[in-house]
């Protein structure tokens, strides 16, 4: 293997990695402030991605224009979905809660296959669109923007998360609610805040994703399900796990790519699982 | 004059009532404890007054505040700080970061400086322990982060619940000390202890809890000179003898 093909392969895993990581971080910070799984997510995803394809193919907006107003609408919708329908099942069972949001995918799913049929699109002429060749490496570089703008945007949430009063305010909800009230942080708007910031980051990485992947109804599923491997694997709650793991599964997914077959690219990510699964329950960097 | 002013509480879980017609007060600068057996409904009681638990009776004035309709992010702004059973500190936090949430959602910088000075000077170890993540501190330790953090915001009524409890007699008497020295500087304290005796050397005044309704309230001094205590206690109530 040549040293140009091992770079390719590596900032493709990183690029792919860093999308996977924004999405599951973006899940699992819903999960870590109020212990709900929102099943949803890949529809938020897929929600973004023909938001931005719409956008581009209406008024002709470059999904780089378009990110910003993506992840802010994102929010947005997120924080209307706590409020509208996440909010009224807070105190019903675990079954309630899982059948909210799990309806709330299907319904979306089902929403975007009425509306838009279940056609493939695309953004063929996209700014980012190309190749970059530096050296003699070739790289799309769609891809290696997008890594670029979901590696920016994770380190900002990050930022936000870990370096802010209100990022602190959201993890103390999440470690004891009860404790939180009691020095007068409003939990339920720290629930509102972690929804919006959940789906703000599905709409980023749908923006980013949609300037080289096919935008469909069901486009959700191919990144949620790896994503929920990144949460579980890097432990639930933990946003630096999700990190660590979604990077670890995008360069693994491209190395297996390459050398088995692409359509087996996902089997050692979920061997993988299985492993660390058996070996350490909680994940990489999970708590007891 | 009365700080805190509760009359005629009542708390259910679910169906399950716990708590009947409670009516507890503290005067400006008062130390008073609840006491009472296991699962008499103090934690309860002190619960419904910071809002945790929900009222199907009863009213709850507070400085001039009526809490009875307020939720409870609202209630530590107004002056009235409650430190949970067991401390509950956030785990995966710093003791620094601890006590910067306990300050409110927006504290501003003087008042900032002059709590963590006054908390520090409170207990000087928890200075040294800034960088430690509360869940890596001894029991003791914990504790004290709990009522420093609670007194980040400055209350009027600081309520403490079982602050003594699994404190070795050395760490006990520290913390009773920086409880004391509180009350000196003006702060009114509600605390729960289960220990009677320490408790009433503590406290100017008790109440005495029994199956979620409150059957004697009095000065420390009588409490502990009468014998009333050992029958609530010990003794069984007429309707649960045999017959
Ligand atoms: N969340 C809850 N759900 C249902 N029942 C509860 C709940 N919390 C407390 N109880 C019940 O209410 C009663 C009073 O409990 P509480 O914790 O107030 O007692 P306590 O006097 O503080 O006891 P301890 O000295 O053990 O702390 C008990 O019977 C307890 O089982
Ligand atoms: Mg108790």
């Amino acid at each position: 293997m040549t040293a140009t093909l091992a770079t390719q392969l590596l900032v493709s895993g990183l690029g792919m990695g860093c999308i996977f990581a924004l999405i599951a971080i973006g899940l699992t910070l819903i999960y870590g402030v109020m212990n709900i799984v929102n099943f949803a997510h890949g529809e938020f995803l897929m929600i973004s991605m023909y938001g931005t394809w719409l956008a581009y193919s209406f008024w002709g907006v470059d999904p780089v224009v378009a990110l910003p107003a993506v992840g802010a609408l994102m929010f947005l919708f997120g924080v209307l979905v706590y409020y509208v329908l996440v909010r009224q099942v807070l105190d019903g069972t675990m079954h309630a809660q899982i059948f909210a949001t799990f309806g709330l995918m299907v319904f979306l799913q089902a929403a975007a296959q009425f509306v838009f049929g279940a056609d493939y699109h695309a953004i063929d002429k996209s700014w980012l669109g190309g190749v970059l060749r530096i050296g003699g490496i070739t790289l799309p570089s769609a891809q290696l923007a997008a890594g670029l703008g979901a590696l920016l945007a994770t380190l900002a949430l990050y930022a936000l998360i870990f370096r802010t009063h209100l990022g602190r305010q959201l993890r103390a909800v999440s470690q004891d609610r009860t404790a939180a009230l009691t020095l007068g942080i409003d939990a339920d708007r720290m629930n509102a805040l972690a929804w919006g910031i959940g789906a703000a980051c599905v709409g980023v990485a749908g923006a980013l994703l949609s300037s080289f992947y096919y935008v469909f109804p069901r486009v959700g599923a191919v990144f949620v399900l790896i994503s929920y491997v990144a949460v579980a694997l890097g432990g639930f709650g933990s946003i630096g796990g999700a990190l660590v793991a979604g990077v670890l599964i995008g360069i693994l997914q491209v190395i297996s790519g390459f050398f088995v077959a692409s359509t087996l690219k996902f089997l050692p990510v979920y061997l993988l699982y299985l492993v660390v699964v058996l070996l350490r329950p909680t994940g990489i960097l999970g708590r007891q | 004059m009365k700080l805190l002013e509760a009359r005629g509480l009542g708390v259910a879980y679910g169906d399950f009532q716990v708590l009947w017609d409670a009516s507890i007060e503290a005067d400006k600068g008062e130390i008073v404890c609840l006491l009472g057996p296991n699962g008499s409904g103090k934690s309860t009681l002190m619960n419904s007054l910071s809002r945790l638990t929900r009222l199907t009776a009863g009213e709850i004035l507070f400085d001039g505040h009526a809490l009875h309709d307020l939720p409870p992010h609202r209630i530590s702004s107004l002056g009235l700080s409650h430190v949970l059973e067991r401390h509950r500190l956030f785990p995966y936090m710093t003791v620094l970061e601890n006590l910067l949430l306990g300050a409110g959602p927006r504290p501003d910088r003087a008042r900032l400086a002059r709590a963590f000075e006054r908390v520090y000077s409170l207990f000087p170890r928890l200075k040294e322990r800034e960088k430690q993540l509360a869940h890596s501190m001894s029991g003791g330790e914990q504790q004290m982060c709990a009522i420093a953090r609670g007194l980040m915001s400055e209350p009027k009524l600081l309520m403490v619940d079982e602050p003594f409890i699994g404190l070795s007699p050395q760490l006990r008497h520290e913390v009773a000390g920086a409880l004391r020295r509180l009350n000196e500087e003006g702060v009114t304290i509600l605390l729960i202890e289960q220990n009677v005796r320490e408790a009433l050397a503590f406290a100017h005044r008790a109440y005495v809890l029994r199956a979620g309704r409150i059957v004697l309230a009095a000065p420390a001094g009588e409490l502990l000179a009468g014998d009333a205590l050992e029958s609530v206690f010990f003794g069984r109530r007429d309707d649960e003898r045999l017959h």
